[in-house]
């Protein structure tokens, strides 16, 4: 599961690569017109990151044998379908609900707590959904690209749909408080640790590169994998 | 040559019976289920297992002779069976008649009426009905009609030489009932009337109603009944029950209202959702959890419990 999470990334970041040398200037300039505040902030989130939590994603990943990150990955993945299922639910899919709440029962359960993907393997595929997707689904755009101090990329849309994630993420209701927030911080370690081999991939402008990476992901994600392409873009 | 003679002669002697022989099916499903049940420990436990033979075989008539026996397999101590006690064991026959069966069997008390709300997967979720009364019988006469645009009406007998006391406080030496059923059944529409009338060590009566209906994944039924002999005096139980299947999977939900007992005590209610997911064509797992009342906990009709299970079939 984690090989295939690592392929999406690779093929995203790729196809962005691809398609970012005919993207014209004025097209940068319509998705980013808050850059003079975006670029300075990626500045110091790229600081942070090269001192801090990239030495301890790559020390996490050295640690750790394979077999552990990806019980780690499956736990929080388990948790993170917690929210798919009101998202999915928000969106009508109620398919993709019922699928996910299985999937968090039967992960839970038999999975031991989430360490275990026994659903994938069942017949039960995730549908990951958060609610700048449920937005998106329902017609709003994504705004103007946004780059959060601490928590990286984003846009107007995503960024303020942060707020009720957090509120369906079941990490927010662990106590006491200090275990919380360790598992705050493994997730972040985890996550980062995720996208060093994907981000391998960047050469050049490595802002422009991971701005046009996400709006693209993040459309990708809305519209379920099914993206329309302009015809100048070939 | 020698060898080839012999061969043929042994060939032929196996052969011979075989012909004679009925067609016989074996059958089972084996389920296991780990429950945390409130009040108790969490428990890997059978999830009434069962293994069974059933054959058929044609009668100079044209009808078809069935034989039928099923008992416990239990698999957490291995045995088959509870002693004194199967599931079932009857021989009939059947044609353009109907069919005619003798022995221990479903009632249509049970399969047509109640049983149509028996959709959950736990055995923990079946609590509200007698199977010993009102379900499988022991020393039962049945006849079922065949389809008539889709009405079946059945009839029943039981004649058990067993002494005892039923819950209205009658005691006698025979256990003997009548038991009258029809079902019908249109489209995704089915409606059925049960009445088991006991006379004897027993002497009271069982009544129920089933209603269920379905289209394409969806099915829901609803059953009431009025079980006087274990319940004398309470109210009748009520049941709504639910399935939507979406490929793989199935969530299932149902209400129960236990109604109040004879001495005007609410039963409270339970709530049951389950989820089952398909593993393969004869293999399933699911995860239940029951939520009882505060009434139905202080009633002992039923208690909180969360069970994940496993059934293979084969």
């Amino acid at each position: 599961m984690r090989s295939i999470k690592r392929l999406s990334h690779l093929l995203l970041l790729s196809s962005f690569l691809i398609v970012s040398g005919a993207v014209a200037q004025d097209q940068n300039s319509e998705i980013d017109p808050w850059q003079g505040f975006n670029r300075p902030v990626f500045e110091f989130n790229e600081v942070l990151d090269g001192y801090l939590l990239k030495p301890a994603a790559r020390g996490y990943q050295a640690v750790t044998p394979d077999i552990v990150e990806t019980g780690v990955g499956n736990f929080f993945g388990n948790l993170a379908d917690v929210g798919s299922i009101v998202n999915n639910l928000l969106q009508l899919k109620a398919e993709a609900a019922v699928q996910d709440f299985s999937r968090v029962v039967f992960n839970t359960t038999i999975g031991l707590g989430g360490i275990l993907d026994v659903a994938t393997p069942m017949g039960l595929p995730e549908h990951k959904e958060d609610f700048g997707q449920t937005l998106g689904y329902w017609g709003v755009g994504s705004g103007p690209y946004l780059v959060l101090p601490f928590l990286g990329p984003s846009n107007v849309r995503d960024g303020i749909s942060k707020l009720p994630d957090s509120m369906v993420d079941p990490v927010g209701e662990v106590n006491p408080i200090r275990t919380r927030n360790q598992l705050y911080a493994l997730r972040i370690v985890d996550s980062r640790a995720e996208l060093l081999a994907a981000e391998q991939l960047l050469n050049g402008d490595r802002y422009t590169a991971i701005r046009d990476a996400y709006m693209q992901r993040r459309e990708f994600l809305v519209n379920d994998g099914e993206v329309e392409f302009d015809d100048d873009q070939f | 040559m020698k060898k080839s003679i012999i061969a043929l002669a042994v060939a032929g002697a196996l052969t011979a019976p075989m012909v004679a022989q009925a067609d016989a099916t074996v059958y089972g499903s084996l389920r296991v289920q780990i429950a945390d049940a409130d009040g108790a420990a969490l428990d890997i436990q059978d999830n009434t297992s069962r293994i069974g033979i059933k054959a058929t075989s044609e009668l100079f008539s044209g009808a078809t002779a069935i034989a039928h026996f099923e008992t416990y397999a239990n698999t957490e101590s291995g045995s088959f069976g509870t002693p004194g006690k199967g599931r079932l064991a009857y021989v009939g026959a059947t044609g353009s008649y109907g069919t005619a069966l003798v022995g221990r069997q479903w009632l249509p008390a049970y399969l047509w009426t109640v049983g149509k709300t028996d959709i959950m997967a736990a055995a923990s979720t079946e609590t509200t009905h007698s199977y010993g009364t009102g379900g499988r019988q022991g020393n039962a006469a049945a006849y079922i009609s065949p389809k008539m645009g889709g009405l079946q009406i059945a009839a029943a007998v039981v004649a058990r030489d067993a002494a005892g006391v039923d819950a209205g406080g009658d005691a006698g030496t025979q256990v003997d009932a009548s038991h009258l059923a029809a079902t019908y059944s249109m489209g995704g529409f089915g409606v059925a009337v049960s009445t088991l009338q006991y006379n004897g060590t027993v002497d009271e009566n069982i009544n129920s109603l089933g209603v269920n209906y379905s289209a394409d994944n969806l099915y829901v039924g609803f059953s009431v009944e009025d079980d006087e002999v274990n319940a004398k005096g309470a109210d009748s139980v009520m049941i709504l029950a639910g399935s939507y299947a979406m490929g793989n999977t199935k969530v299932l939900g149902s209400i129960t209202d236990f109604g109040d007992s004879a001495a005007d005590v609410d039963g409270g209610k339970r709530y049951v959702a389950e989820v089952q997911q398909k593993l393969g064509k004869q293999a399933f797992v699911f995860a239940n959890y029951i939520e009882a009342s505060n009434k139905a906990e202080d009633a002992s009709k039923a208690v909180d419990v969360f069970a994940v299970g496993y059934n293979v079939n084969f």
